[in-house]
């Protein structure tokens, strides 16, 4: 009897598929072809297709300089603003799901947040994240200037990198509203004042008084930029709806627009800069 | 079919009379601002848009008469192989033709009348003035139509199929369309429909831009009243800040209305009675009684109102007029009420 089974065992044995086999029937597969698109990636080929048929790894460059990857040298800044974008959205979408943004509920609904929603610590990480973020696109900004990695070919990323510095300071700007508070309140009224000076398009910048047509103004405190901004002649309720959507719907979209943009760049231009 | 059209000028001339009618009448008093400016871009994008419309169901009936003959043609031919076959009794590419005129006069008819009424619609009272505006706008619209009409004209005979004969001459098809329409022709069709996409690409984008100047703002009324003189106190009265932003102020010979927006950065002082002075909490300017400033980074005197005593005997506060001591506005009638008990 003890024979039969060792004879079974071996008979199975024989019958088993060796582990490379498997791999060629999954990877040769219609589901693996249909996924995928290129074998197994054990063949530098493979590896080159698995990045550049993949919607997320082909904005990464196909191989990467040691330089590339050094702490030292880049400080991961960028891919740490990166993550924190991440970060923000996801939070910022779960609190979409509580905030109001209207006179009557705004304010509440902050205090809320932490004290009766689920996981009170949700507005904290967006909010932390948000002051990180500003201080990491910061630091990467320092980073790129004192490597020299502004320099040609890389001219025109650092162009969409200043911009997109500006967006995010403008995020933190229009979220800085939104807890409606007198701190908001004041914080946005002296910050949206400056526009008011803007040339030619705010009333009291320069210019604005030569645009005129038969002795009307065109540029006035009822019709200027500043008034497009708030909607109003002061931060008002009308300003706390504006704020919002372009806070969690306009600005966002733009910038990640923009960032698809500037790490593609990254790669067309040759990667990260190296030391020099 | 040897008829020629005059081109694609006046198609694209008739973007004139859209941009007039979109342009904002002054002798109505609607000059209302940057906000009118902008209006005006977006009106004259809305025309080039629906421009743009009828430009691409011109290129689709263009398909379309291309299509029709050369089934035409290929039915034509078997007909020739048949001795005994019926001649077409008329000319069915001409009637198409007609046809799909007719519908593009309707559309584009369609089209000018939706812009017209976006132009004119205000929920306004009529008046003299307005009744004259509105069959100016219908003139200027209805040039515009005529232009159209003969924009159409020309483009659908210079697209148009060749005639029965000239079909048959040229059994191979290769010169089925109007020889006119070369390569160059083509190109700088193309061109000027790129131009009307330009065109109502930046309208549409001045739409958005307009969007954001509102029309109705739910804010306090610049003008007010705050009651007879009699019922304020020698001293600041703050019963009007947190509404309209403003301190009315009385002293021993009448009264005046002090903005509550610190000249510094905009933020809103308080009054301290005790230490007689607006103290501003955001970088701490002082202001005296006046209004003049003393301390802090504030650069110039807070702003008056005009005041001024209404009919029934009340204190009026307008605030689109503002007095600014330092360009010497404080000796000029409206910045002070004078007023003895």
């Amino acid at each position: 009897m003890l024979d039969g089974l060792k004879k079974k065992v071996e008979e199975l044995k024989a019958k088993q598929p060796s582990p490379e086999a498997v791999k060629k029937a999954i990877a040769e597969g219609q589901v693996w072809k249909s996924v995928f698109r290129h074998g197994y990636p054990d063949t530098p080929r493979n590896r080159i297709m698995a990045v550049l048929s993949n919607v997320f790894l082909h904005l990464h460059p196909v191989k990467a300089r040691h330089s590339g990857v050094k702490m030292s040298y880049t400080w991961c800044m960028g891919g740490l603003s990166f993550f924190l974008f991440l970060n923000l959205t996801v939070t910022g979408v779960l609190l979409m799901f509580y905030y109001r943004p209207t006179a009557e509920y705004a304010f509440y609904d902050i205090i809320a947040l932490r004290e009766h929603v689920p996981l009170g610590v949700m507005r904290e990480l967006h909010r932390w994240a948000a002051h990180a973020m500003v201080i990491a696109v910061w630091l990467h900004m320092f980073r790129v200037f004192m490597t020299g990695s502004y320099k040609p070919p890389r001219e025109f990323n650092w162009v969409i990198g200043v911009v997109l510095l500006l967006l995010t300071l403008l995020l933190s700007f229009t979220g800085y509203l939104l807890p409606w508070d007198q701190l908001a309140m004041w914080a946005i009224t002296v910050g949206t004042n400056m526009a008011r000076a803007t040339p030619f398009m705010g009333y009291e910048g320069p210019g604005a008084s030569m645009l005129q047509i038969g002795g009307v103004h065109l540029v006035h405190g009822g019709s200027d930029i500043h008034f497009a901004l708030l909607g109003g002649h002061f931060v008002s309720e009308a300003t706390l709806l504006r704020f919002y959507v372009l806070h969690c719907v306009f600005i966002p979209l733009v910038a990640a627009t923009l960032m698809a943009v500037h790490f593609w760049r990254v790669r067309k231009d040759g990667g990260i800069s190296g030391p020099l | 079919m040897t008829l020629r059209g005059p081109g694609i000028g006046p198609f694209l001339l008739s973007v004139v009379p859209f941009s007039l009618a979109a342009t904002p009448s002054f002798a109505e008093g609607e000059v209302k601002g940057l906000s009118t400016v902008v209006e005006g871009i977006a009106k004259a994008g809305v025309g080039a848009f629906a421009l743009l419309a009828l430009f691409t169901v011109l290129i689709v009936g263009r398909f379309l008469l291309k299509t029709f003959s050369e089934w035409r043609r290929s039915s034509a031919e078997a007909a020739a192989h048949e001795p005994h076959g019926e001649k077409p009794s008329s000319d069915l590419a001409s009637t198409l033709a007609v046809w799909v005129a007719g519908i593009f006069a309707v559309v584009a008819t369609l089209c000018l009348i939706a812009v017209f009424f976006m132009m004119s619609a205000k929920a306004e009272p009529a008046s003299a003035s307005k009744i004259v505006v509105l069959i100016v706008r219908a003139g200027v619209t209805a040039f515009g139509l005529f232009l159209l009409y003969t924009a159409f004209r020309s483009v659908l005979l210079l697209f148009a199929p060749k005639s029965h004969e000239e079909v048959h001459a040229d059994p191979s098809g290769e010169a089925a369309l109007n020889p006119e329409m070369t390569r160059r022709s083509f190109l700088s069709l193309l061109g000027w429909a790129w131009v009307a996409f330009t065109a109502a690409t930046l309208g549409a984008l001045s739409t958005c831009l307009r969007f954001a100047f509102p029309n109705v703002t739910f804010e306090p009324p610049s003008k007010f009243k705050v009651g007879l003189p009699d019922t304020f106190g020698i001293g600041v009265d703050n019963r009007f800040k947190d509404q309209f932003r403003v301190w009315i102020v009385r002293n021993e010979t009448g009264f005046y209305a002090l903005s509550t927006i610190c000249t510094h950065l905009g933020c809103t002082p308080n009054w301290l009675s005790g230490e007689a002075k607006f103290k501003c909490p955001c970088h701490g300017s002082g202001f005296y009684i006046t209004g003049i400033n003393f301390e802090g980074p504030a650069p110039r005197p807070l702003e008056r109102f005009k005041i001024a005593l209404a009919d029934d005997g009340q204190i009026e506060i307008d605030q689109s007029l503002k007095f600014q001591e330092e360009k010497g506005d404080w000796g000029k009638p409206g910045s002070f009420l004078e007023y003895k008990a």
